[in-house]
């Protein structure tokens, strides 16, 4: 039973390899028979082992592979419990679902079996990371998922955007691991091991000392995973790689490994105070800064990198609250809802030849029914309309915020607020790609092939179903993680009245994001009665161009080392090093005098450079013996 | 006799690397000198002699296992746990070099043995400095192995750059040998001692207290002499010079094999000679692996020049095995490992660049490896091996290596450091991401043609790729390794 989680593990490696090795045997008919039916399979797998877990009450299976280091003993082992088991379907899932869009979607491209391979890599690292038995394996995981998101994002790097973009995520993503790491070996000085189990025992019994800090650090690496507040600048620009792609990595898998992890360890987040109080502060700004950008974006795939931000500040906010259940539920839903508008978008863009300005689309309901229809509930579904999936777990995050009573309420009403804005900008995405009079003919445009269409059906039927799993009267979901968050303090929701009235001003908050968007954007109310909003024009820009704001990350991070070691290096070599070297060699058998000459300079630098350094730093050792250290 | 011979320590087998090695040199000389021969036989004498020292270092570990850590030559000579890895690792060395170094050799035409020569007698140059347990010992092993790269960096001739690299070295180094010597001459005046062990008594007869100025500058003057040859900041300025302008085929032997020796003596001072003294030199080992990490991310991203940008990454990594080494037991024997896993991955990046660029060439840009995994595949992939190796990645030895390092030094509670070097990784990454990218994914413009390698070669190059992957999944064995060097300090 144990050796099958090594089978879910590498059995998309082993895809992936095969593809990279018979790359040259293969054409599109083949790659897709092979990649489907692995992927088919991987799915079968991974449905038997949650059966079988199911069937044994959730009890953990773990599996150790190999040693990896001696003393502190660290193994290379697998751990399957209910939350990473959730986390297992949901990959294999939905990398069939959009396997089977991107046979289509990709068709006819040069680098279509890489594709796959990178696909396929991808999605083993993804699996790496969920069901790793300790921190090691989930770092393992957690670099080769950015490793690969880096090869997808810049798939077409042929286009410049698409390169950048793809050394931006993989740079901001190395500061968070940066933290990450530092975290790592803080956990590995004080517990002696990385295996979840026993760090989680015994951090029961006793906290150590700088939890806070711990926690604190691992927090970085999973803002910069999950694109949280100030390292979320790379989400949009990594709209540059295959529309597909993104559905799988920016919305249902890559950047939920933030949440994964901190749920993961909630058992030692829940003794931090300062850290909760971190994580729901910066997800409330990520999910307002993220909606508020996305009101007024152009591109129809960057509204939805906005809209991904946003709901993943939700996520955050949840664990921040406490409700560790609520977070792996939204999570679940956003991805089946995320992954549908994107791949809708996807068909959207690959019907429109690769336009995507959504006032130049407009009127695309008539031409893409089946479209228009899946998209439509997705947007119901992330406004958190009734009975859709996005309502139940939204709802739960808001009325479990609530429930925390003090500061709390304002956090739910900011939430709320939030929720708000996410119907409104959502709103105005689906109508203005369907329902506005559109500017240009749109005689070209047709329905997506077959191939497209029926995931989205898939998807969409998911949607409106997979919000059941864990509603206040059947708590599913809760059952499954019950075990991996048996010692866990989770925020219950409130009873009785209260949860009806919060979810009566949740779903209220949802209809009228959606009015208003309606009013706006096709009764045009402003122009009709002739309204004059204040600084309107400023709010507009400066919600097209939050990018301002969240380029502090890339400006400090990326350009600002960029720049400054460019600056030092290039003055310091040009000084020194290069023009020597030019010099030299330019004259340096010219003639003997010349020779001497040179040479005398170049040796008389050097030895100076290296006189100077021993003096100071014997000067260094003088002065200050014991000052630094 | 014998009884002379006890007295004095008298035993061959604790020099026979070296002395295996000088005895192919003067076979290899005898025939290039009186009896024409063909350069195969010359090529299979060179292996013998390289295959007889390693089996030689064997009979050490025999020694050692008989006699524990003892001293030969009247305290010239020892045999510890440091020596017998600085043994190994310069016979690796040797070893996995023999087939760069031949071919750039025999390229020479009529100076193919004298550059076998220069070889030979550079590595036992450095056995004997691992071996040295006299300070003077030390600087005649180091000369000896010095000198010979000084003649190899410039034997290419007809190259201006080759001839520039030459005598930069030269220069350099005859400086860091006379700024080594003065240290030893300082030490010898405080102590009247020249023995490591000596030292170390002596300063713990007289305690750390009321060690005299002297010392403290003396030990201070060996360390620039060393740190010179493993191109720490701010010593590093020759590296780059001296990488570029030698012939490549060179590189990764000159590059590895110093730096090898350097450490292992650092590390045995800072462990035995200097344990008592070690703290007052934080400051001053702070400064060099700030400055050596700082120097060598900012001047390795804006190189155009390949070999360029190994050597300043080279000066990172001097800081990382540094800062190892100067923390205590745990560090050195992360250090160890470090240094082990470093030494694969650049004799594996040289001997790529050695069969692109062509054996002798100096320069090599940035350009000259785009498309390569187009042009040879094998060479392509095994590049971004050790292009990971280096920047650290997961499941390579180079992530295994920096991650035991940082964890030994945040148990040191040497945070500071520790987020310095984390960063200068981050940084690493711009730097090494560029080759790795122009290599693999890189448009080209121009029809590549199909690069052809001798099967020695994709042995050589596949097995020091597999290694780099193996010790980053199952590093227990060279961890368990790196630990018996250090045991007896613990």
């Amino acid at each position: 039973m144990e050796i099958l989680i090594l089978a879910v593990v590498t059995l998309p490696l082993l895809t992936a390899l095969f593809l990279k090795f018979a790359n040259r045997f293969l054409n599109e008919l083949l790659t897709n028979f092979i990649t489907i039916n692995a992927a088919l399979l991987s799915v079968a797998v991974s449905s038997f082992m949650f059966g079988y877990l199911y069937l044994d009450k959730f009890e953990p299976i773990k599996f150790e592979l190999f040693e990896w280091y001696p003393s502190p003993q660290i193994i290379f082992e697998f751990y399957l419990d209910g939350l990473s088991g959730v986390m297992m379907i949901l990959i294999s899932g939905l990398s069939l679902v959009i396997q089977l869009f991107s046979t289509s979607y990709m068709s006819k491209d040069e680098k279509y079996t890489k594709y796959f391979e990178y696909f396929n890599f991808f999605v083993f690292s993804m699996l790496l990371l969920v069901l790793s038995g300790n921190f090691l394996v989930m770092f393992f995981g957690w670099e080769l998922v950015g490793l690969s998101s880096y090869l997808l994002i810049s798939f077409w790097y042929e286009k410049k955007s698409a390169a950048k973009a793809g050394n931006k995520a993989f740079i901001l993503n190395r500061i968070g691991d940066f933290g990450f790491l530092i975290g790592l070996m803080m956990i590995l000085n004080y517990f002696e091991t990385f295996n979840f189990i026993n760090i989680f025992e015994s951090v029961l019994i006793k906290q150590p000392s700088n939890l806070d800090l711990i926690i604190l650090f691992l927090l970085l690496g999973a803002f910069g995973k999950s694109a949280q507040f100030p390292l979320f600048s790379w989400l949009p620009d990594a709209m540059e790689g295959p529309t597909p792609a993104s559905a799988l990595i920016h919305a249902a898998t890559m950047v939920t490994a933030g949440v994964f992890m901190l749920v993961r360890v909630s058992p030692m987040l829940q003794f931090s105070e300062l850290a909760s109080l971190t994580i729901i502060g910066f997800g409330l700004l990520t999910a307002l800064i993220g909606a508020f950008a996305a009101i007024n974006q152009d591109d129809i795939k960057k509204v939805l990198a906005y809209s991904t931000i946003s709901q993943l500040g939700f996520m955050f906010i949840a664990i921040g609250a406490g409700a560790y259940v609520a977070a792996i539920f939204h999570l679940v839903t956003h991805a089946f809802f995320k992954a549908l508008l994107f791949l809708g978008a996807g068909a959207v863009i690959h019907e429109m030849h690769h336009e995507q300005n959504i006032h130049k689309m407009g009127g695309l309901r008539k031409k893409m029914p089946i479209t228009a229809a899946m998209m439509g509930i997705g947007t119901l579904a992330i406004s958190g309309i009734p009975p859709l999936a996005g309502f139940w777990s939204k709802d739960e995050i808001l009325a479990s915020v609530f429930s925390k009573g003090g500061i709390y309420y304002g956090f739910w009403a900011l939430s709320l607020l939030a929720a708000l804005m996410t119907a409104f900008y959502m709103g105005r995405h689906w109508l203005l790609i369907f329902v506005k009079e559109p500017k240009n003919s749109l005689e070209n445009i047709h329905e997506a092939p077959k191939n497209m269409t029926r995931p989205l059906i898939l998807l969409g039927i998911s949607t409106i179903f997979i919000g059941f799993i864990n509603t206040p009267f059947f708590h599913g979901l809760e059952k499954v993680l019950e075990e991996t968050l048996h010692h866990v303090e989770v925020t219950h929701l409130p009873k009785g009245l209260t949860l009806a009235v919060l979810a009566v001003l949740s779903i209220g908050a949802g209809f009228t994001g959606l009015v208003l968007a309606y009013l706006i954007y096709i009764f045009d109310i402003i122009s009709y009665f002739k309204l004059k909003i204040p600084f309107i024009n400023e709010i507009k820009n400066l919600s097209k161009n939050v990018i301002f704001i969240n380029d502090i990350g890339n400006k400090v991070f990326v350009k600002g080392l960029k720049s400054v070691s460019r600056k030092v290096a290039v003055n310091v070599d040009a000084m020194t090093i290069d023009g020597i070297v030019n010099g030299i060699s330019k004259y340096f058998l010219k003639s003997s005098k010349q020779l001497s000459y040179t040479q005398t300079g170049l040796v008389r630098n050097y030895v100076v450079y290296f006189g100077l350094f021993t003096l100071i730093l014997v000067l260094i050792f003088l002065i200050s013996p014991e000052v630094l250290a | 006799m014998s009884q002379i011979a006890e007295a004095i320590g008298f035993n061959l087998i604790v020099i026979s690397p070296s002395v295996t090695l000088v005895i192919t040199v003067l076979i290899l000389l005898f025939f290039t000198i009186t009896v024409e021969t063909s350069l195969s036989v010359k090529k299979w004498i060179t292996f013998l002699g390289i295959l007889v020292t390693v089996f030689c270092v064997f009979l050490k570990f025999g020694l050692f296992l008989q006699n524990g850590i003892s001293s030969y030559f009247t305290q010239k000579i020892l045999l510890d746990e440091f020596s017998l890895f600085g043994n190994v690792l310069i016979a690796m060395i040797l070893f996995l070099n023999f087939l760069p170094i031949w071919d750039t050799s025999s390229k020479l035409n009529e100076k193919t043995s004298e550059a076998i020569i220069l070889t030979l007698m550079s590595a036992s140059g450095f056995f004997l400095m691992v071996d040295a347990e006299n300070l003077i010992m030390l600087f005649i092993g180091l000369e000896i192995g010095s000198i010979s790269l000084y003649a190899l960096a410039g034997l290419n001739r007809s190259d201006k750059l080759s001839n520039e690299a030459s005598l930069k070295y030269f220069l350099l180094g005859s400086l860091a040998s006379c700024v080594l010597i003065y240290g030893v001459a300082l030490v010898y005046v405080s102590y009247s001692v020249m023995s490591f062990y000596d030292f170390a008594l002596a300063l713990a007869y007289t305690g750390p207290d009321i060690v005299p100025l002297t010392t403290f500058v003396g030990v201070l003057f060996i360390f620039v002499g060393l740190l010179f040859k493993i191109a720490a900041a701010p010593f590093q300025s020759w590296a780059p010079d001296v990488y570029q302008g030698s012939p490549t085929g060179y590189v990764g032997y000159m590059a590895s094999i110093a730096k090898v020796a350097s450490f292992i003596v650092i590390a045995r001072m800072c462990m035995v000679s200097m344990a008592f003294i070690l703290e007052d030199f934080q400051t001053f080992f702070f400064v060099v692996i700030l400055l050596s990490v700082l120097i060598g991310s900012f001047f390795a991203s804006v190189q155009s020049d390949l070999k360029r940008l190994i050597a300043y990454s080279g000066v990172v990594q001097s800081g990382f095995i540094l800062s190892g080494i100067t923390s205590g037991v745990n560090g050195t024997s992360a250090s160890m490992f470090y240094l082990f896993a470093y030494i694969l991955q650049l004799i594996g990046i040289f001997t790529i660049f050695s069969i692109i660029s062509g054996k002798l060439s100096s320069n090599f840009e940035m350009d000259n490896i785009n498309g390569l995994i187009k042009n040879n595949r094998f060479l392509g992939i095994s590049f971004c091996v050790f292009m990971f190796g280096l920047a650290g990645i997961p499941l390579t030895s180079g992530f295994v290596s920096k991650f035991i390092l940082l964890t030994n030094l945040w148990a040191y509670e040497r945070y500071f450091l520790v987020s310095i070097l984390l960063l200068s990784t981050v940084v690493g990454f711009y730097f090494y991401l560029r080759p790795i990218w122009i290599a693999t994914i890189e448009k080209v413009d121009e029809p590549v043609e199909t690069l052809l390698i001798k099967k020695s070669e994709y042995l050589l190059i596949g097995s020091l790729a597999s290694l780099t992957i193996i010790f980053g999944l199952l590093p227990d064995t060279l961890i368990n390794i790196s630990r018996w060097v250090v045991q007896n300090y613990l």
